[in-house]
């Protein structure tokens, strides 16, 4: 029976493999060695480096590649990584980081490893801002004034108000001066995007024509030499594939599991499930530069058009929790009193009538002759059956109400482009994940609209933008959540997203991986101090370590 | 002594030959006992209330109510323990603060919550500063001198004051004192007739120190109805500072008023079936574990001697019951003899992961030292996991928690959690969700805590102030970059 099975999985793995050009072989796992890791991925890598990258694929890596000027334990507490410790001037102005002397690069191939300076930090920052530089950062660091090297060790960065919790913010990873071909600023095209050097515990290797991403132990790491030999991301179009995977031992661990799978999971004695994310939500997201949908009652009405708790329970199995607004109900900003708008067709065609349309014979709405019929764009990655549902399910609640919606599934990147670069959708489907903060502000504030930029919806609107303002400039925490109460009622008014739900997100890995402790966030950050065990009971073991970082 | 209600006390009318009165119970009845098989006890509750509308509950009802009932109570100590923890770290927050912006109220809600805590000296200090302050409002002032008196044991008179919110909080004062219950009962009955003349939504304030005076007077179904018409989940007081800063503050003491509604009204219901021979045993042994759950230790010995006489108890009981003896032996003098019966429970039920997990979860609660038990418990939850191990790696994991080793607590309640339904009480214990929310907020796994949170205000509606005063603390101790990305 077993043979049987196992037949089936490989011959599924063989079709996966054909379908979208990368596999996930059982002799590529023999191959990684007793003492490495690998580990299923819902996609490929957009770009390696922490500058260039928005999504968490590309994040889980750099994780494991940079280092921070300072860190975040697992008790939320700041701690040293590049520097080794730091000053804060009594108006909170001024931050000086005392770098460590005993860092060095990644060796380039038959290369010395090139020392870690102060040098490396001004030109981590400078080439971050630069306006030609594609990234979603700036908006995070335009609180500093300037930066400035006191000694090759010694930087001090001069802020233009004191902000609240400035120190945590000095954790965007450091790259190296030697490193992108281009000084000034940093694009997609760069080499080092896809050939990353950093100070991390892992070391990048080599990016494998099936779309492997391996990565080596550095066994020069300044905090010592990791324990797990290599990291190899395996990337999977199909969840239910990455779960057969990791339930016959072909990866170690999957970084989401699907919630139909976990009670497959759970039932499997090899294996430990661990939640991790709350903060994250699946959205529609509207591109309001569309004259169509730039009437916030033709965005309103697509969400009252559909049945999300329906949706939920049949898609997701109702694992997860229908949300009202931007912020995930596990976040500190939620506000509690706005309630999810219901599922009410009838009121959602009363609302496009009052935004202009009229029912055409076809039972499709016009507007000034022209027809509400849309494009839906969804990235490959998030194919898994249960999103083909959703989007499905979204275009026939729209349709009912008069509106067409095209689907179009796209390639993990291509998809990208369209919606962040060239804005060339009217309609995605996409999650958010956040950290601690919860912070907003790139995703709705006008200044963050642009090529690249996390405001890919050109949504704007000056109330917003001043709430958005007044919440960042703030240095009292209740005044903040007053604040953020607001944003979350008006940007549930608003409805620049059809905001979705968010889901129970599980890690699945094998038992044999120890120590293991996820941030929640950023995922890989405890990694280092993983390690492989061989056969016994992991219990102890798999107790989170203790704070490291 | 958790789950599967409905099948306990079916199983216990089948075997005493009483299922007749469990066949002859309508729809609302069986729809009642799923409700609260599926933990949704407040909803439970209101159904068998309903079905039992203008008249005396069945005896068979009657028992399901007061299960309902009863664990209600437990978990609202549960949640009481979690908000004045939560509470007030939030508010020493607060009252850290200074400048122009900061708040009036402060004091006076981290006095309540002190109190509360049983720091009587540090929360007396706090009232002390809120009726000092120039600018506090008379209504509150008075409200503050009302709780010192509390902690002073003096003898307020209701009659003080005009104003009727400060003649609830009066009342809530006297009806500490057993001999002036009926009194605080009037006087409350008064001041809420005053307050809906002018307001028909009763301030949040006057609806907790009501639900407290009328379980102490034995009036819980004015309580209920009061209940059943306002909002708990609403703050007792929001100060707007500015148009751009306002606090939320909720009354430390509603967590523990719904208990000791829930617990007196079990009581008396448990007190009740007890009176009809043919339930007095089943009525016995409930009312002897209501008792031990809220540490009334005299009163549960009482009922030993007879419950153990009792011919009509069915074999499981009478294990369930031996783990009782020996929690009452353990906290009534008898520390040795407790420990021993611990012992020899848990080399009884070694393998059987339920009973163990009771004798462990016994032991832990009620502070015996049961090395033996432990070890075993240890042992059998490390070698199994699935449905049938949860509530052994649930005890396992609290007596982890209470020797301070929230990892391994973590890890073996993640074990005993339904992963596909994680946060919802239907698929867990919610006493599991609560400890797990607790330990997951001292660990600072802030978001972890309000998700349980934000699935239980669903059924318990005054876990809101569980959600606003924990949003409160996160927002102020994470530590991140504010960074966003596609998933």
């Amino acid at each position: 029976m077993s043979k049987i099975r196992t037949k089936v999985f490989l011959m599924l793995v063989a079709m996966f493999s054909v379908s979208i050009g990368c596999s996930a072989t059982l002799a590529d796992t023999e191959a990684a060695g007793k003492k490495g890791l690998s580990y299923g991925e819902y996609g490929r890598p957009t770009t390696l480096d922490p500058i260039t990258s928005n999504d968490m694929i590309s994040m889980r890596i750099t994780e494991l590649l940079f280092n921070g000027l300072v860190g975040i334990n697992n008790k939320q507490q700041i701690v040293p990584e590049l520097a080794e410790s730091w000053e804060q001037s009594a108006d909170g102005l001024q931050y000086t980081f005392h770098l460590r002397k005993d860092v060095k690069w990644h060796p380039k191939a038959g290369q010395e490893a090139q020392p870690f300076t102060a040098d490396d930090v001004i030109f981590t920052y400078n080439i971050m801002m630069h306006p030609r530089t594609v990234t979603s950062l700036k908006v995070r660091y335009d609180f500093i004034s300037e930066v400035k090297k006191l000694d090759q060790n010694t930087v001090r960065f001069t802020l233009k108000r004191p902000i609240m919790n400035a120190l945590p913010k000095f954790t965007f990873k450091i790259i190296p001066e030697f490193g992108p071909s281009n000084a000034a600023f940093l694009g997609r095209d760069d080499p080092f995007v896809q050939n990353p050097i950093g100070t991390g515990p892992y070391r990048y290797k080599e990016t494998t024509a099936n779309g492997e991403v391996v990565l080596e132990a550095n066994p020069d790491y300044f905090k010592g030499a990791p324990k797990i030999s290599r990291f190899v991301a395996k990337p999977f179009a199909d969840q239910n594939i990455m779960n057969q995977a990791l339930m016959y031992g072909s990866i170690d661990m999957s970084v989401l599991v699907n919630p139909r799978n976990v009670p497959e999971i759970q039932g499997d004695k090899r294996l430990r499930l661990q939640s991790y994310s709350a903060l994250s939500y699946q959205f529609f997201g509207y591109n309001t530069r569309n004259p169509l949908l730039a009437d916030k009652r033709v965005r309103k009405a697509f969400t009252l058009a559909i049945n999300r708790n329906e949706m939920l329970n049949s898609f997701f199995n109702n694992q997860g929790t229908v949300i009202s607004g931007p912020f995930a109900p596990g976040s500190w900003a939620y506000n509690l009193d706005v309630k999810p708008l219901p599922f009410d067709a009838a009121e959602a065609e009363k609302l496009l009538v009052q935004a202009g349309f009229k029912k055409g014979s076809d039972g499709i709405m016009v507007k000034d002759g022209k027809r509400l019929v849309l494009t839906l764009k969804v990235p490959i990655a998030q194919e898994s059956e249960s999103v083909k549902r959703v989007v499905l399910a979204f275009k026939t609640y729209l349709r009912r109400v008069g509106a067409e919606i095209n689907v179009e599934f796209l390639e993990w990147q291509s998809w990208k482009e369209a919606v962040f670069a060239n804005h060339d959708f009217d309609i995605m489907f996409a999650s958010w994940v956040f950290d601690d903060s919860a912070d907003i502000s790139s995703l709705f504030h006008s200044g963050e609209i642009g090529a690249w930029r996390n405001n890919f919806g050109g949504y704007s609107n000056p109330e917003i933008d001043s709430l958005l303002v007044e919440a960042k400039n703030t240095l009292d925490h209740e005044k903040r959540r007053t604040i953020y109460r607001k944003l979350h009622e008006r940007l549930a008014d608003e409805s620049p997203y059809t905001y979705l739900w968010t889901l129970t997100n599980y890690a699945a890995y094998d038992r044999k991986v120890r120590a293991v402790q996820i941030h929640p966030y950023k995922f890989f950050s405890y990694a280092d101090t993983w390690y492989i065990g061989e056969g016994g009971d992991d219990k102890g073991a798999d107790a989170p370590a203790k704070a490291t970082k | 002594m958790k789950n599967k209600d409905i099948l306990r006390i079916t199983l216990i009318a089948c075997l005493l030959g009483l299922s007749a009165g469990l066949h002859a119970a309508d729809d609302s009845v069986k729809k009642a006992g799923q409700l609260l098989d599926k933990h949704y006890y407040e909803s439970a509750a209101l159904a068998l209330r309903s079905a039992s509308a203008g008249g005396e509950p069945t005896p068979v009802v009657a028992l399901m109510l007061a299960r309902a009932y009863a664990r209600n109570a437990e978990l609202y100590r549960s949640l009481q323990r979690s908000s004045l923890t939560i509470g007030n770290m939030y508010l020493q927050k607060l009252s850290a603060q200074t400048g122009r912006d900061r708040s009036l109220f402060v004091p006076l809600y981290y006095g309540e919550y002190l109190i509360q805590s049983g720091k009587l000296r540090d929360g007396a200090a706090q009232l002390h500063r809120f009726i000092e302050q120039k600018d506090s409002a008379p209504t509150y002032r008075d409200i503050a001198q009302a709780i010192l008196a509390v902690t002073q044991k003096a003898a307020p008179s209701a009659a003080q004051s005009s104003d009727p919110l400060v003649r609830s909080q009066l009342a809530a004062a006297i009806s500490l004192s057993s001999a002036r219950r009926a009194e605080a009962a009037t006087q409350t009955d008064q001041a809420l007739a005053e307050l809906i003349k002018t307001n028909p939504i009763l301030p949040v304030r006057a609806v907790t120190n009501a639900i407290g005076v009328y379980a102490r007077s034995g009036q819980a179904e004015k309580a209920f109805a009061l209940l059943g018409a306002a909002d708990i989940g609403r703050p007792s007081y929001e100060e707007a500072i500015s148009s751009s800063k306002v606090l939320r503050f909720y009354d430390a003491a509603l967590f523990g008023n719904l208990a000791e509604l829930d617990q007196a009204e079990a009581e008396r219901l448990l007190q009740r079936v007890r009176s009809d021979a043919k339930y007095k045993a089943v009525a016995s042994y409930f009312l002897v574990e209501l008792y031990l759950n809220n540490e009334q230790f005299g009163k549960a010995v009482a009922l030993l001697p007879e419950l153990n006489a009792a011919t009509d108890l069915p074999a499981a009981y009478r294990d369930r019951l031996a783990v009782m003896q020996a929690a009452l032996d353990v906290r009534s003098g008898k520390a040795p003899h407790g420990n021993a019966e611990f012992s020899g429970l848990g080399q009884k039920y070694a393998q059987d992961p339920a009973l163990l997990a009771e004798v462990l979860s016994a032991c832990v609660h009620f502070k015996a030292s049961c090395p033996g038990v432990t070890a075993s418990a240890r042992t059998l939850a490390a070698a199994n996991q699935g449905e049938r191990y949860r509530s052994l790696h649930f005890a396992v994991g609290e007596q982890y928690a209470t020797i301070g080793k929230n990892d391994l607590a973590l890890l073996e309640m993640e074990t005993a959690r339904d992963k596909s339904n994680k946060n919802r009480i239907d698929a867990n214990d919610p006493m599991l969700l609560v400890r797990l929310a607790d330990i997951y907020f001292a660990g600072k796994s802030f978001s972890e805590s309000l998700e349980i949170y934000f699935e239980m205000s669903r059924e318990f509606p005054a876990v809101r102030q569980l959600q606003e005063t924990g949003q409160g603390v996160y927002s102020t101790e994470y530590r991140s970059a504010g960074d966003a990305k596609i998933f």
